[in-house]
């Protein structure tokens, strides 16, 4: 796949602050790409000047190989915003909405009316077209505020927050949505305060902090960085005649596993299983239990989380970063 | 057009656009024309006046001009022989004494405390005064006039009205207009800029690749059905219920209306750039300042006019050339100045439509 965004050493100083420092990284055509960091970090300033709405000291930024400098009005056609805040006109339908922002991007009047019902129709609002956005739920406006920004079929759509304050069905909506927009063959640019969401649709993910790159890649070269193994554990009631040394010794046999511990926890005793990263033979695990007569009671796999990753790497606890911003 | 038809679309939406467009300025007409109305009848009648008159030496000429006055009904004389102090007491007799003095020719006017008696007595005795001249230089010049043709049955002022009558309510009529084109027209533009920044629209918009000159000339444009209801209901209203006349012609009142057209372009178009750059609610500049600019050029009073302040009032200036046009059919002021509001607007349409650019909402 081309690379579609490419960011080189980005700087951006807001005075003698610096917002964003010596940022590189590239997005593929398709991929959606997460940008993870807690409030300050320099994740917004780092989309506004993707989208153009800001100046930068130094560095490069192209969007489909154009220049954002030199061909700014043509980059600005190849991108499509879906703003943190909704940014609608209250007074006007959800077709009118929509019609407004694609007409910004030169559709003429035939095209504009297919664009509208397409993109009403793909975030599930066809139905709803004629009702005006100050009386639609909280929902239904994250979605027209996603349907006007990617109306007029953008190649790369940058979204910021979209799912801030919203439902869990629209949440859903939302990100389904947004890996069928990359299946299409669109490029997102995705910020989230929410890792699970991030993990969930996200192909690379790329954490900033202070305005510095910590890490950038899939989920697995992230957990990669900060540890070499999963584990798995599960709650168990032993038979008595348990053979533990047999047990341990026929688990320590399948490929890939590190380490088998037997602990108890609340008086209920819990079998852990150390294992890489890549290990995919969790039926063989229960296989073994079964054949030596361990009630599984509950099974869980342990690897580490994004949030964990991000405190691994940064030193602090994003969440904590966000609620104190 | 789509950022027209948006804007416009937004704006009927809003029952409060509805109050302000509409219900605002008939209630500010109807307010002005039913005060106005007034105006225009005379509060003071002249009442009966009884006077006292004294012709010192006989002069037949001034006691025929009194009596021809009784004849005719304007008012009673009675001649007296002396001037004592119960006749020109306020509550004798009669309202005044005259005293005529024939060798001096001077005319003494006892005053009544009524100044609407004294008024019409003073300029009955300088038609007198001025009678006796005309005589006087006449006779200096060895001619006489010829008072053959005097016949007192006959009428010789005939009233008789003018084509277009003026009254106060045209007067307030254009000024109401340039009053709404002030505080309509300029509150709005600035307002609807501020709106879109505080609802987070004018950032999607400024990433568009759309020509942000005819972003905002269609916004100004979509802004102006507005101005044009105001305007609408105001003349409407001023003429059909009050009787104000504007200008003469169809085809002048038409220059008119576009007169007003470019004056409300321009006031729109700045409103817009003081939304643009201020960060607070714009109202709380444009507000004081219309204020302002409409008391010192005269548009609340015609009363007010501070001489190098007023006339240097874009509302006095615009208000005087609708006058030019009104009044007496005069383009040469109208076209001028609409030339230079229209060279403004393009100045503030470029300006804005840069500010559009380079403003950015954190």
């Amino acid at each position: 796949m081309n690379e579609f965004v490419k960011i080189k050493n980005l700087v951006k100083n807001y005075g003698d602050v610096c917002a964003v420092d010596n940022l590189s990284f590239s997005i593929k055509e398709g991929e959606i790409f997460g940008l993870l960091g807690p409030n300050g970090a320099g994740k917004s300033t780092t989309i506004n000047i993707v989208t153009t709405l800001s100046e930068y000291n130094k560095g490069l930024v192209e969007v489909g190989g154009l220049d954002s400098v030199k061909n700014r009005e043509a980059m600005k056609k190849l991108i499509g915003v879906v703003p943190q805040d909704i940014a609608l006109h209250p007074f006007l339908s959800a077709y009118e909405n929509v019609c407004f922002f694609a007409s910004l991007y030169g559709l003429g009047k035939r095209e504009l009316k297919e664009a509208a019902k397409r993109a009403l129709d793909f975030v599930g609002l066809s139905d709803k077209a004629g009702l005006r956005m100050n009386r639609m739920s909280g929902g239904m406006k994250r979605r027209l505020n996603i349907a006007c920004g990617i109306a007029h079929s953008p190649k790369l759509i940058v979204m910021d927050e979209p799912t801030v304050g919203v439902d869990a069905m629209s949440r859903d909506l939302i990100l389904h949505s947004i890996q069928v927009l990359s299946r299409e063959g669109a490029t997102v640019l995705y910020t989230s305060h929410y890792m699970q969401e991030v993990e969930e649709i996200c192909d690379r993910i790329a954490i900033i902090d202070k305005g510095r790159m910590i890490a950038c890649g899939t989920k697995k070269e992230l957990v990669n960085l900060v540890t070499d193994r999963k584990e798995y554990e599960a709650e168990v009631k032993l038979p008595a005649d348990f053979d533990k040394a047999a047990f341990c010794k026929e688990v320590l046999s399948l490929p890939d596993v590190k380490n088998v511990s037997l602990a108890e926890t609340e008086k209920k005793p819990v079998i852990v299983v150390a294992t890489g990263l890549e290990f995919d033979a969790l039926i063989q695990i229960i296989q073994i239990l079964q054949k030596h007569k361990v009630h599984i009671q509950s099974i869980n796999s342990r690897i580490p989380s994004l949030d964990s990753m991000f405190l691994t790497l940064t030193g602090h606890d994003m969440q904590t970063e966000n609620h104190a911003g | 057009m789509q950022i027209f038809l948006s804007v416009f679309r937004e704006f009927k939406r809003q029952k409060v656009n509805l109050f302000f467009c509409a219900v605002f300025p008939a209630v500010l007409v109807f307010l002005l024309g039913t005060l106005l109305e007034q105006w225009n009848i005379s509060d003071y009648e002249v009442p009966d006046i009884r006077v006292a008159y004294l012709a010192k030496d006989e002069d037949t000429a001034f006691i025929q001009y009194m009596e021809t006055l009784e004849e005719q009904g304007i008012l009673t004389a009675e001649r007296v022989e002396d001037v004592s102090e119960e006749t020109v007491m306020p509550d004798g007799e009669f309202a005044a004494v005259i005293e005529y003095d024939a060798p001096d020719r001077q005319i003494i006017l006892h005053q009544s405390p009524d100044e609407v008696i004294n008024r019409a007595l003073h300029i009955m005795l300088q038609g007198y005064a001025s009678m006796e001249n005309t005589a006087t230089v006449c006779y200096q010049n060895g001619a006489l006039p010829d008072m053959s043709l005097s016949n007192n049955e006959e009428q010789y002022v005939i009233p008789k009205k003018l084509g277009m009558e003026r009254s106060m309510i045209d007067y307030y009529a254009v000024a109401m207009l340039v009053m709404i084109l002030f505080m309509g027209g300029g509150i709005s533009g600035s307002t609807m800029f501020y709106e879109y920044r505080q609802g987070g629209l004018f950032n999607r918009v400024v990433v568009s690749p759309a020509n942000k000159i005819k972003v905002f000339l269609w916004m100004l444009l979509g802004n102006l059905p507005m101005t044009a209801i105001e305007i609408g209901t105001i003349m409407f209203c001023s003429t059909f219920l009050f009787g104000a006349r504007y200008c003469n012609s169809f085809t002048d009142n038409l220059i008119l209306i576009v007169y007003f057209f470019v004056a409300a372009l321009m006031i729109n178009a700045f409103g817009a750039i003081v939304g643009l750059l201020v960060n607070f609610n714009p109202t709380a500049i444009m507000m004081p300042l219309c204020w302002i600019m409409l008391f010192l050029g005269g548009s609340f009073s015609k009363e007010i006019f501070i001489d190098g302040v007023s006339n240097r009032m874009p509302a006095w200036i615009i208000q005087q050339a609708a006058f030019d046009l009104t009044l007496f059919g005069n383009y040469d002021r109208v076209i001028w100045t609409g030339g230079w509001m229209f060279l403004c607007f393009f100045l503030f349409l470029f300006l804005g439509a840069v500010l559009f650019c380079k403003r950015k909402e954190k």
